[in-house]
């Protein structure tokens, strides 16, 4: 079986080799590999904080540098991990290199939550004032650019409806088209065009990027 | 397994790494509700698994452009988008893996229906599915569709994302219709020789010398027989500089709607030779290499042997230098 898999990801290399960079037929070989090789699950795994970041740069080195591969040398999965095992203390070393400076602190991030989404932070505690601020602007609508940019034949409704209705606690599509009498696709497309760029103008302006 | 843990099984993993999840969350915090946190976190790790995924592929991408980094956008738009280079924008959708409490393998699910918010319908040209394990720290490419229709996705009618591949290899490669060459109707870039011999001398007025394509200028014809001959300039991006090329094409009709094709690549520039280890390639559809030539050290061009291509099929050619290619598509 193992030797099955070694002989397959040999093929698959020397395939991708035989093609361009950037051609399509390489791009499908490279796309092919990395699926079987991860399908396979022999590739190193542990757990640390690092290890995600290691191995994107792992697949990055084999789809760089898959001509480096000498299949007299290793198996491709031996090939791989060696440089994921060189990354991987590369990374520590330069956290422990961070902790050093910085008085043993982690650098932020390196905590590994279990779970990402669980541990947002509770932002109902202390509200960002980026609402308060937006739904203002739409409201006083100080360059009077939003009242007066509306949908073609319907002069009602215009950029700032659209926009005070749509930032939270957001009227829902199906229900503004309902409420103002035009179809989910009409009130998008001028939303999409019109108001996503005032509101991207207004984010600019305020520094917020 | 049904069909939807079967796409989630075979969708291609790739890693998320803490310093995006740091990122996502430091994007999530300027967000007033847990439910626009929510949405911008996931947003974020799916428009960078697009990224990443991309990036392997040596597809170019402008993440640094992304709506995400604007929260008052966030704040009043569902968007997750990715600029390609020179194509347009891709739409990332995030679609969120829920996991049983028992630690048996098989218990993670997601949703067999995948949603597109209304505020980008338009403007897109895809909309790339990705599954977020934020637990694994793995998100998985499920597949993509070229349009939004309604904004419901079915997810396992998605196409492969191997389909997203070629599809962008067609944008970034319209396939040109030599049909139209007879009517007298040329796709963008392809020039008369002339024309193209001009062109080309203005972009290398710091090269003094004869251009190779210049002999066109002074009354050589190519092909004398051929019914249509049109050039287009090639751009192959090497690590020192640009090397430029003319890839020249000549037709003849045939009878039953057969056409012979005869192809040749020049120098450009103050350039009299080509490079050597120069190839050539005429491609089946199947991306097949039917024929090759390749250049030596002293090549004024180099030619293909006169093929003939029959209606209704498809075929390319395949300019490679050190391993950096080009590739234009034809149809008949």
């Amino acid at each position: 079986m193992d030797a099955d898999i070694d002989q397959q990801l040999r093929q698959l290399v020397a395939q991708t080799c035989q093609y361009p960079r950037r051609s399509l037929q390489r791009r499908r070989s490279l796309d092919q590999l990395i699926r079987a090789i991860a399908q396979s699950g022999k590739l190193w795994q542990e757990n640390s904080p690092d290890y995600e970041e290691a191995l994107q740069q792992t697949w990055l080195y084999l789809c760089r540098k898959i001509e480096n591969y000498n299949p007299e040398r290793a198996t491709v999965i031996t090939w791989l991990d060696a440089h994921l095992k060189q990354r991987l203390k590369d990374l520590r070393w330069k956290r422990w290199q961070y902790m050093k400076r910085h008085r043993r602190q982690p650098p932020p991030g390196w905590e590994n939550p279990t779970d990402p989404i669980e541990n947002l932070p509770d932002t109902h505690a202390n509200i960002p004032p980026i609402l308060e601020e937006t739904l203002q602007w739409a409201e006083s609508d100080p360059d009077g650019e939003l009242s007066s940019a509306h949908i073609k034949g319907r002069p009602d409704i215009t950029c700032q409806v659209l926009i005070l209705h749509r930032l939270p606690p957001e009227t829902k599509w199906v229900n503004l088209e309902t409420e103002l009498k035009c179809k989910t696709s009409t009130l998008a497309t001028f939303y999409q065009r019109h108001c996503v760029t005032q509101l991207r103008e207004f984010g600019e302006s305020q520094g917020y990027l | 397994m049904t069909s939807v843990e079967l796409l989630l099984n075979n969708a291609l993993p790739m890693p998320i790494m803490s310093k995006i999840i740091q990122m996502a969350q430091g994007f999530a915090e300027k967000q007033p509700t847990p439910a626009k946190a929510e949405q911008v976190y996931l947003n974020t790790l799916a428009v960078w698994a697009v990224h990443d995924y991309l990036e392997l592929m040596e597809i170019d991408t402008d993440i640094k452009s992304s709506d995400l980094g604007n929260p008052v956008v966030c704040l009043g738009a569902d968007v997750a988008d990715l600029k390609v280079k020179g194509l347009g924008t891709l739409e990332c959708r995030p679609v969120k893996v829920f996991e049983n409490d028992s630690a048996s393998e098989s218990n993670r699910w997601i949703s067999e229906l995948g949603s597109i918010p209304p505020e980008v319908w338009q403007e897109r040209i895809g909309y790339v599915f990705v599954a977020i394990d934020p637990k694994r720290k793995e998100s998985k490419l499920l597949g993509f569709t070229k349009t939004a229709g309604t904004g419901k996705v079915v997810l396992t009618q998605l196409q492969p994302l191997d389909a997203l591949l070629e599809y962008l290899d067609q944008l970034a490669h319209p396939i040109v219709n030599i049909n139209q060459w007879f009517a007298n109707q040329f796709a963008a870039g392809w020039q008369q020789i002339e024309d193209l011999w001009a062109a080309d001398s203005d972009q290398s007025l710091e090269k003094p010398n004869v251009p190779a394509l210049r002999r066109f200028d002074t009354g050589v014809k190519l092909f004398p027989d051929s019914d249509v001959m049109r050039a287009k300039l090639l751009d192959l991006a090497m690590d020192l500089g640009t090397q430029r090329l003319a890839l020249v094409m000549a037709l003849t009709q045939e009878r039953d709607r057969k056409v012979n094709v005869f192809v040749q690549v020049h120098p450009t520039g103050g350039d009299r030779y080509l490079p050597s280890n120069l190839t050539l390639a005429l491609l089946a559809d199947s991306g097949d290499r039917l024929q090759v030539v390749q250049s030596r050290g002293l090549d004024l061009w180099i030619q293909l042997r006169q093929f003939r291509v029959e209606a209704g099929t498809n075929f390319g050619l395949q300019v490679a230098l050190n391993g950096i290619s080009v590739t234009e598509s034809f149809t008949l």
